[in-house]
């Protein structure tokens, strides 16, 4: 027994983590929609199940935080209470509170136990004393109004045969629903179904006591909200028949008549499906070894390799017959290819979102008012990448919000906002996707710049550099600007271990900065696709690839017309003159003078169209890229290749290079 | 006198927390992990309680209970499911096959050990 606890331990510390970064993303969410109902669900699902499973497997300290919270977020539920950037704080505070017990095994350090303390203070205080949220009259998602004092409930109960069958065990329903309040029973007329009566309980117990009292029958009954008062007390009915913001009820006829008329507000109470409506859409998710994918993608890598091999021997007639089968095949691992590729594609998005709380938590230090925006962060990247990527960027922001934006007295000085920005937006562009981080601050001070590089020695102070030259200077190693490396800057990384990692990614990283209107960091980075659809073909006795995406025709073009046009360099192509690249030139490939037509390829990468040239288009493959490491190093045209089935390598053609070519004539 | 309650998930965390915590309580408790395991157990022994999953492979929660119905020693049990199940149609399906109760899931241990108390008379 003992062995399955601690393994089923192990799978509850887990999914307690994940639970834990869900509760911190909707709580920062929360922040900034404090109405959002369904976020208040969440929040108050995730502390509910935290605590409920918690204490099954020994982590009574966490039960006893998420309990807290839980009664908070109940509150907060029901109208009690509403959400502001104290309650958020204790909210992300308890969440790092509880992270630390998972990892400690629930045992309380000394620096927890101060935090813990404090936290238990400031939730104290806050328990009691709510403030009572005002009404809001705009239409929600219908909510139990706030039990703030004693209503009238009315029950009525309309048994069927099937609670024989479904045997339900009536003996302790109506005590439980008794034990709530005062409570008066009232079988309706003799004709009626003598089975049925009403029941009329003054309670101040919430909505959610009642329905667990009747959780058994809750099918057979009708639960509603008649007053505010007794209807049963004189002396309470008649405050309120005469008090004019209410309607009169008259309670003589409250036993004869049908008791619908009186009801004052016919709340339909959160029903099972509306309460419930999150937890079938959560994600489900697995954990997997990250080792286990890189296996994983090891074969699928050979799977593919193979398939455009038996693709290439297939084309022999003689295999005609069972086409269709390789065919099959051949779709099939492409599918698979996809799907397995996806597996490890992440949102920079996850990323992002942890960075809201760090700008929030480092505005506050610094006395800054900083608003982080995010575009695009949908785009996806290899899991592994967006790893490395999190310290690099989390410190292109710290330095954003250390040196970069100004406090917000500066900023008004200088006729800028009070709230500095930081945007993050990535998109895709080619091959490559781009992650750019700008703020609007105060830039770089290209003075300050060049003197302390005179100062650590990193150029003479004669030389002349343009702003550009001297914005890369803080790129160098050893090159660090403030006096006193503070402490949300930290100590000992600079911008140049930045550049390093991102270029370990086979990326780059660029930097534009204006003063006194704020800096841009660029960091471009290879999608990680390892496998890529291309377009094969051949020149000379060189195969090539171009990715299959980027190629929007195939024709033929005569020779003739490609001597005609061959001073301008281009080529006419659906009305239209584009950029012609000759690729024979380029890598000094022989032409074959006898053909009359050659076959052309048109390319098009965000509507940026030019065509070249090839001796045979062999047709799509699919290629496993494999770096050429330093000996391609160069050139720009080609970095990466594939391994043809007959062992000969096709190289992929760098569109991006041919372009800035075509730009520069 | 002791009680006897059959417990059907298929995700094997869950059945164990939920025997688990049922066995704390002194309730005698037989386990499966799938329809097909849980009629097993139907062997003619005596059953107080079933307690099933909704979401299974192959035979699911209210596939189980018409099973379980069909056999005229076990059709007057009380059964309740699990699920985070919320559709309208299948809990009526349910409320017809003559399952006792539809509990959501999540669900609080404490909620389950109060429904099971008071369906079986612990006491």
């Amino acid at each position: 027994m003992e062995d399955q606890l601690l393994q089923f331990k192990q799978k509850y510390v887990e999914e307690a983590a994940r639970l834990l970064e869900d509760l911190e993303r909707d709580a920062m969410l929360l922040e900034n929609n404090t109405e959002d109902i369904e976020l208040i669900e969440n929040v108050f699902r995730c502390m509910h199940t935290l605590k409920g499973t918690s204490s099954m497997y020994g982590f009574d300290n966490i039960a006893e935080i998420t309990h807290h919270l839980e009664n908070i977020y109940d509150l907060v539920r029901y109208n009690e209470l509403s959400i502001n950037s104290q309650l958020i704080e204790i909210t992300l505070i308890s969440a790092d509170y509880v992270k630390s017990l998972l990892n400690a095994n629930d045992k309380v350090s000394d620096e927890n136990l101060v935090v813990y303390k404090k936290l238990v203070a400031s939730i104290q205080k806050i328990l009691d004393n709510p403030e009572i949220k005002k009404e809001t009259k705009t239409e929600r998602k219908k909510r139990v109004v706030p039990d703030t004092g004693f209503v009238t409930w009315q029950i009525t109960f309309n048994p069927e045969e099937s609670i024989i069958t479904r045997r339900i065990n009536l003996i302790y329903t109506f005590g439980d629903l008794f034990a709530l309040g005062n409570y008066h029973i009232i079988q309706n007329e003799p004709f009626e179904d003598t089975t049925k009566f009403t029941i009329f309980v003054y309670t101040d117990k919430p909505y959610s006591d009642i329905e667990d009292a009747l959780i058994f029958i809750m099918d057979y009954c009708k639960i509603t909200r008649i007053a505010n008062f007794d209807i049963f007390d004189d002396e309470a009915l008649l405050k309120h028949k005469t008090s004019a913001s209410n309607p009169t009820v008259e309670v003589a006829n409250v036993i004869d008549n049908d008791v619908d008329d009186y009801i004052l507000e016919e709340q339909n109470f959160l029903t099972d499906g509306d309460r419930s409506k999150n937890t079938n859409i959560s994600k489900v998710r697995i954990g997997v070894e990250a080792a286990k994918l890189d296996e994983l993608m090891y074969l699928v890598s050979e799977l593919i390799t193979s398939n455009s091999q038996l693709v290439l021997a297939s084309k022999n007639p003689v295999y005609d017959p069972i086409r269709p089968i390789f065919e099959k095949i051949d779709k099939l691992s492409k599918l698979f290819r996809n799907n397995t590729l996806s597996l490890r594609l992440v949102p920079i998005n996850e990323m992002v979102i942890r960075f809201q709380r760090l700008v929030r938590s480092l505005a506050n230090q610094l006395g800054k008012e900083v608003e982080l925006i995010t575009q695009g962060t949908e785009t996806e990247l290899d899991k592994s990448t967006i790893d490395a990527l999190a310290d690099p960027l989390m410190h292109i922001i710290r330095n954003s919000l250390d040196h970069g934006i100004e406090t917000p007295e500066e900023r008004e000085e200088n006729n800028k906002l009070r709230k500095g920005t930081i945007k993050i937006t990535s998109y895709l562009s080619g091959n490559f996707v781009f992650i750019q981080i700008q703020d609007d601050g105060k830039g770089l001070d290209t003075e300050k710049i060049r003197s302390k590089a005179i100062e650590k020695g990193l150029i003479s102070e004669h030389a002349q550099l343009s702003e550009k030259e001297i914005h890369e200077l803080i790129f160098k190693p050893g090159f660090s600007t403030s006096e006193t490396v503070t402490q949300v800057s930290g100590r000992g990384v600079g911008m140049d271990v930045v550049r390093k990692s991102i270029s370990e990614l086979r990326g780059e990283i660029e930097i534009s900065s204006e003063k006194g209107l704020g800096t841009i960091f660029t960091i471009k980075l290879h999608q990680t696709i390892a496998i890529l659809d291309t377009m094969l073909f051949q020149i000379g006795d060189m195969f090539f690839m171009v990715p299959l995406s980027d190629v929007e025709e195939c024709r033929l073009v005569e020779h003739s017309e490609l001597e005609l046009r061959k001073n301008s360099n281009t080529v006419e192509y659906s009305d239209h003159l584009i950029p012609y690249v000759d690729l024979y030139k380029l890598f000094k490939l022989p032409k074959n003078e006898n053909a009359k037509n050659l076959k052309m390829l048109v390319i098009n990468r965000q509507d940026n169209y030019f065509a070249f040239a090839a001796d045979r288009i062999i047709g799509e493959h699919q290629a496993v890229l494999k770096t050429l490491g330093e000996a391609a190093k160069k050139q720009s045209f080609i970095s990466v290749a594939s391994v043809l089935g007959d062992g000969n390598l096709a190289y992929l053609l760098d569109l991006t290079s041919i372009d800035n070519l075509i730009q520069i004539n | 006198m002791e009680k006897t309650i059959l417990v059907i998930d298929d995700f094997e965390n869950s059945l164990f927390v939920t025997a688990f915590t049922l066995q704390n309580k002194g309730y005698k408790v037989l386990k499966a992990n799938s329809g097909q395991k849980a009629i097993e157990h139907l062997n003619g022994q005596k059953i107080d309680l079933i307690i099933t999953d909704y979401n299974m492979p192959q035979m699911n929660g209210l596939e189980l209970v018409e099973k379980v119905k069909q056999d005229a020693r076990y059709n007057r049990l009380p059964i309740f499911v699990l699920s985070t199940e919320i559709r309208e149609e299948i809990k009526s399906n349910a409320r017809k096959l003559g399952v006792t109760l539809w509990i959501k899931k999540p669900f609080k241990m404490e909620q389950l050990l109060n429904y099971v108390e008071k369906t079986i008379n612990i006491y």
